[in-house]
């Protein structure tokens, strides 16, 4: 039975795993019933994969492969090499080189990542946030299907008050109808609305002005 | 305006592990040769034993021996296995019957537990306290070094608001000068200036 909040005790030092452990319990069958993550240290396990979700990380998949071509790789939900003690799964990373880069390892950073997000909003914003910033990851942006808006984050900058001790000093919303230039190919135009479903359960929005 | 189905779907968890998994990666070489312990299933980093708690743990040894005599196991920094997903080692367990008796399997309780906290007061306090609670034990102590003190534990009950569901409801704070009986040897007196180290200078880290 998980805890309704995380008691966060501050001489309690919960033990890390490294990358190397991680991926000896992936090899003696720890993770057969979960899809996990290893996010500074600790083994997350990570939310059920609705389709809208699933629809929406396919659509930035295909407009970032339209965008950006060769020279780059689109990796959906394929792990990410950031130090010793992370290896995060982000919904999509755009990696400057070719697929054969990565054969004997996972990149090591990105220029874009884009989380999908339905249900764990504040997560994602907040502690996958920290953790890319603190990867120097330059863009990255959250797509969230609840609000039907993506959060564009930029400019890392360390942050005290962060968990992993960095946050993103920039963040904007961009809304349908809005486009976002990513910051790798800043010629080019996503259109928000290119990366949303078509909802499913909420009523259709009007536009405000 | 959410949709019910995304108010049922929790935030991503951290993957919780069993005693056999935590085994397994004992065997494994993990942990790097750190001592570390599992708590419902979440692996803890020991501190490093600095002098005044080393002296702690002896002191409690020496008294627990004097006290309890044949018939009762003392075992220090030794795990106890409490249900399926913790394996804490308190600096002390008292367990009737002998140590002989757990060639096969940790002991599964304990008649008192005491732990000795310099910097994992807090720790000791909240979540050791809740799992020792949960796991039925009747006595447990604190030597709560900063503040030169005895905590004793006892009357476990369920309660919502600790960690593990579970907690103590009865905490008696004993000073130097004052003395308390174990539980399962009440006819036994333990003072606590006799669990507590010579006062120190914390040293430079």
């Amino acid at each position: 039975m998980a805890t309704a909040q995380r008691h966060i005790i501050p001489e309690s030092k919960p033990y890390r795993w490294t990358r190397e452990e991680y991926y000896k319990m992936g090899e003696i069958g720890f993770f057969e019933d979960k899809r996990v993550e290893l996010i500074e240290g600790e083994v997350i396990e990570m939310s059920p994969i609705y389709s809208p979700h699933t629809t929406s990380v396919t659509l930035v998949g295909e407009v970032l492969r339209e965008i950006f071509g060769k020279g780059w790789v689109v990796r959906e939900e394929k792990p990410l090499s950031l130090g010793i003690n992370s290896d995060p799964e982000p919904d999509v990373a755009l990696v400057a080189g070719k697929i054969r880069d990565f054969e004997e390892s996972h990149p090591s950073t990105a220029a874009l990542v884009i989380e999908v997000v339905d249900s764990s909003l504040s997560y994602d914003r907040n502690r996958k946030a920290s953790l890319y910033a603190k990867a120097g990851i330059a863009d990255y942006w959250v797509v969230n299907l609840q609000d039907r808006q993506i959060e564009v984050h930029r400019r890392p900058i360390s942050d005290a008050n962060a968990e992993f001790g960095f946050s993103y000093g920039d963040k904007m919303i961009f809304k349908e109808g809005d486009s976002v230039k990513p910051l790798a190919k800043p010629k080019a135009s996503i259109e928000v609305s290119d990366l949303l479903p078509q909802s499913v359960s909420k009523p259709k929005e009007k536009d405000n002005a | 305006m959410s949709t019910p189905r995304t108010q049922i779907i929790a935030e991503p968890k951290p993957r919780r592990w069993t005693r056999k998994e935590y085994y397994k990666m004992g065997e494994m070489g993990f942990f790097d040769g750190d001592r570390v312990e599992l708590i419902e299933g979440q692996v803890f980093e020991m501190s490093p034993i600095y002098e005044p708690h080393a002296v702690g743990v002896s002191l409690a040894d020496d008294i627990l021996r004097e006290v309890f005599g044949k018939g009762w196991a003392i075992r220090i920094q030794n795990p106890l296995s409490l249900g399926e997903a913790s394996d804490p080692e308190p600096d002390a367990a008292v367990i009737k019957g002998h140590n002989r008796d757990f060639i096969v399997k940790h002991p599964t309780t304990a008649d008192l537990v005491i732990e000795v906290a310099d910097s994992s007061l807090l720790h000791d306090r909240n979540h050791k306290a809740s799992l020792y609670a949960k796991a039925g034990i009747m006595d447990y102590w604190i030597v709560n070094l900063p503040e030169r003190r005895l905590e004793v534990h006892r009357n476990p009950v369920a309660n919502a608001e600790a960690e593990f569901g579970f907690d103590y409801a009865d905490k008696l704070i004993l000073k130097e000068g004052e003395s308390v009986a174990p539980l399962t040897k009440s006819d036994v007196m333990i003072d606590v200036v006799d669990l507590l180290p010579p006062r120190y200078e914390k040293s430079a880290p």
